[in-house]
């Protein structure tokens, strides 16, 4: 079932120059039929020459956009070159490769169309700091109560979707990519959206971008975005 | 209100205008984004001209001072001017975003497609021909 479909696998980066050649060699390893597109936010260390080197599809995206921008290429080109499902995973070694196939699975099954990965479920033991755990918890709760399901790991970027979520992603330019708003959007749009334990390493390179301050402005933002994206028509359903 | 204040409004709705005019016609500024600028500007010299209508505005949204009323007036066309084009900036960070997504994967198609390329024989040089 795995061979029928066209997979690609989406590294948004950005300066992760120790870890991903690990990444891409894990995602490798375990998948070695999909295709690997890196999408590099004008990384000023080598992240972009090492994975040249392996031999990925790179695409070259300004810092500016952020990493939803990233993602959003990514989205677009897949949706380019319509493949059939696309699996997310971080450029800084967080996400364990051989997690992948229990991430793919409910949507190989047809029983979601996004899968996504939470380190809150399951055995994972992972610890983040006070200011990430309390955001993640908090955004938790919010799109909980908001889509009636609960979702454990609001802001997990370890997710699987298939082609439909793909075309639904790629088009809806409207709202700069956060998780956080995308799971209320597809939701919303009507689509299935799974979690399933994971267990998640700590970084292992670089250090987060997760301040204290930052967080309470993620926390600000991101529950206005959340309560406007309330507001937003069910129009962007594509069938 | 005043025959100064007056002067004064008259006077600065009428440099308003002028100044749009004149970077519409010196092509600094497209007419589709002046229109609301001359609309303002427009209000704000019909009102300054036409004290008794100001009156009547005045009273109806309860200012009973009439320089007041007119600064109000000013007020409220500039917070809708600002609007405007914060609709504007979205509409182009959007527009802006799908560019440079689309120019992103078609570097990469464009890479990939060099790569395929051969070169075809010689190229000829010119200074010898």
């Amino acid at each position: 079932m795995l061979n029928e479909n066209k997979i690609m696998v989406l590294i948004p980066t950005y300066n992760e120059e120790k870890s991903i050649g690990g990444v891409i060699r894990g995602v490798r390893e375990i998948l070695p039929q999909v295709d690997i597109v890196v999408v590099d936010g004008e990384s000023s260390d080598s992240t972009e020459e090492i994975a040249r080197k392996l031999e990925v599809i790179i695409l070259k995206v300004p810092h500016s956009l952020g990493i939803g921008g990233g993602v959003e290429t990514g989205f677009s080109f897949a949706d380019l070159r319509r493949y059939d499902m696309v699996v997310r995973v971080d450029g800084d070694g967080q996400h364990s490769p051989d997690q992948i196939p229990r991430l793919m699975q409910p949507i190989l099954n047809g029983e979601a169309d996004v899968a996504i990965g939470s380190r809150y479920i399951g055995a994972g033991d992972y610890k983040a700091s006070l200011s990430r755990t309390l955001s993640i918890k908090l955004f938790s709760l919010i799109i909980s109560a908001i889509i009636r399901q609960k979702i454990t790991d609001a802001t997990s970027g370890f997710q699987v979707v298939n082609g439909r979520v793909i075309e639904f992603l790629s088009r809806s330019y409207f709202f700069d990519y956060s998780e956080v708003e995308a799971i209320v959007l597809l939701r919303k749009a009507g689509f299935k959206i799974l979690e399933i334990p994971v267990i998640m390493e700590k970084r292992t390179q670089g250090s987060s971008s997760f301040t204290f301050v930052r967080a309470f402005y993620y926390i600000f933002t991101g529950v206005l975005l959340l309560l406007i994206s309330l507001l937003k028509g069910k129009t962007l359903r594509r069938d | 209100m005043s025959l100064q204040i007056r002067l004064m409004a008259i006077l600065a709705s009428c440099v308003m205008l002028i100044i749009v005019v004149d970077l519409i016609r010196r092509e600094k500024l497209r007419a589709q984004y002046s229109l609301f600028w001359l609309l303002v500007g427009f209000i704000f010299l019909i009102f300054s001209l036409w004290t008794n209508l100001l009156n009547l505005v005045a009273r109806i949204i309860g200012i009973y001072t009439l320089p007041n009323a007119l600064f109000f007036i000013g007020f409220v066309g500039t917070v809708v001017i600002l609007l405007h084009f914060s609709v504007i900036i979205s509409t182009l960070s959007i527009e802006n975003k799908k560019l440079v997504e689309r120019l992103s994967i078609l570097s990469w198609r464009v890479e990939e497609l060099e790569k395929g390329t051969k070169p075809r024989g010689k190229r000829k040089n010119k200074s010898n021909s």
